[in-house]
């Protein structure tokens, strides 16, 4: 976690736009960090002893978790049962993941959902540069909740509506008809 | 008067040293040479004006370093976490190896990778075109102050050449002084009708934006 003296920098505190990557060797954080254009996303290459630590350098939490280890680490259940984060599994998800988390047999399958995240816009919505969401208009929102529901769209997230309140107000307040939704089969939560 | 800006150069093999320290001199920089991670993480932390570089080359390899009590991955941790506005930049002759990117992402996840293979003639390269690329209607000269190009006008306040070289990324500031002198930046592009805006994303979080359509590629990534 430490080198001797000073904290690994993917441990430090970080309030820009984060993935952290839980990898036993590293490589599919390489392969991520590679392929993601740096300006949108900071990633976070933690071994699992170090994920949970590496989640709570998020500020406030990260934007998205990807990883390939048989076992959920300790300490990170809680985190995604509370906030909005993707989740993004190479090979089988281990048991904890939350429903709304994506298995993908295929690095370049789970390299392109990500990119797709990033990219992605909606109700003239798109993730703008580093962290927030830019509304139609322009204007900037540093709303993380917003955030996830743009990057998942249509797709959403198994959590409380409560959850997504600051979005609510955000989107109350701007010329965007889209609203955090549940969904009354799925109990999923999306903007609809 | 203006202060040239402060490039941090960590480097275990004398000469190499010397090479990096002529080039960056000869562009108008104040160099600050290493050759142990220890004396750069000192001079780091020492608040004065190693404390804040605008840039940082890193070698990965100091296994000739003549004080090795620290290594590259420190004063990376440092940089990362103290000096979160400085570029920085590690070189490696051992750049295929995913397990030395993995460190080296680990340690510092903004870096930017050079191979060291390349030679020291691709790295100052590598350097310039980082410093050299015009943002909108703006560019930087000598690494030390902007220059409005239509006006031929120049800011002088190193924040603003920290936000245009890191173009489009947002920057960290650290302190209140910083962040006044990035509003003052905003306030000279709106006077000078730039497409170029500053926008801020709190906790002394900035970036530079341009109103008309962004790059599509960065023109800091290595070349194909």
């Amino acid at each position: 976690m430490e080198t001797g003296k000073v904290t690994l920098g993917a441990l430090s505190p970080e309030h820009d736009r984060t993935l952290v990557v839980v990898s036993r060797e590293g490589e599919l954080a390489v392969g991520l960090r590679e392929h993601l254009a740096r300006a949108r996303v900071v990633v976070k290459d933690a071994r699992p002893e170090e994920a949970r630590v590496a989640v709570g350098s998020c500020r406030p939490w990260p934007w998205m978790l990807a990883g390939d280890v048989a076992e959920l680490p300790d300490g990170l259940e809680t985190a995604l049962t509370r906030h909005p984060i993707l989740v993004l599994w190479l090979g089988a998800p281990p048991p904890g993941l939350p429903a709304h988390a994506r298995d993908l047999s295929r690095y370049s399958e789970l390299a392109a959902a990500a990119s797709r995240a990033l990219a992605a816009e909606v109700g003239g919505m798109r993730l703008a540069m580093g962290a927030g969401v830019e509304l139609p208009g322009g204007r900037l929102t540093r709303t993380p909740s917003l955030e996830a529901l743009v990057s998942a769209h249509p797709a959403g997230f198994n959590l409380p509506l409560v959850s997504f309140g600051s979005a609510a107000r955000v989107l109350s307040r701007s010329a965007v008809s889209l609203r955090p939704r549940r969904d009354p089969v799925t109990g999923w939560v999306s903007l609809r | 008067m203006r202060a040239n800006a402060e490039v941090l150069l960590l480097e275990d093999d004398a000469e190499q040293l010397d090479e990096l320290r002529l080039h960056f001199a000869s562009q108008g920089f104040h160099p600050l040479a290493f050759r142990s991670a220890s004396r750069a993480i000192a001079a780091l932390r020492s608040g004065g004006p190693a404390a804040q570089p605008l840039m940082a080359i890193v070698d990965w390899d100091l296994s000739m370093a003549p004080d090795r009590s620290s290594s590259s991955t420190d004063a990376l941790c440092v940089l990362a976490r103290d000096a979160s506005d400085c570029l920085v930049i590690v070189y490696t002759a051992n750049a295929d190896s995913f397990r030395v990117r993995s460190e080296i992402n680990r340690a510092h996840p903004r870096a930017w990778l050079h191979d060291k293979r390349e030679g020291d003639a691709s790295l100052m390269e590598r350097v310039d075109r980082m410093l050299d690329h015009p943002v909108a209607d703006l560019r930087v000269e000598d690494g030390s102050f902007v220059v409005h190009v239509p006006s031929q006008d120049q800011c002088h306040h190193r924040e603003a050449v920290r936000l245009v070289i890191r173009h489009p990324e947002i920057v960290t500031f650290h302190s209140d002084t910083a962040t006044r002198a990035v509003r003052r930046f905003g306030d000279w592009l709106a006077r000078h009708g730039s497409p170029a805006t500053v926008v801020s994303h709190g906790n002394r979080r900035y970036r530079l934006t341009v109103a008309s359509p962004e790059p599509a590629a960065d023109p800091a990534a290595p070349q194909p």
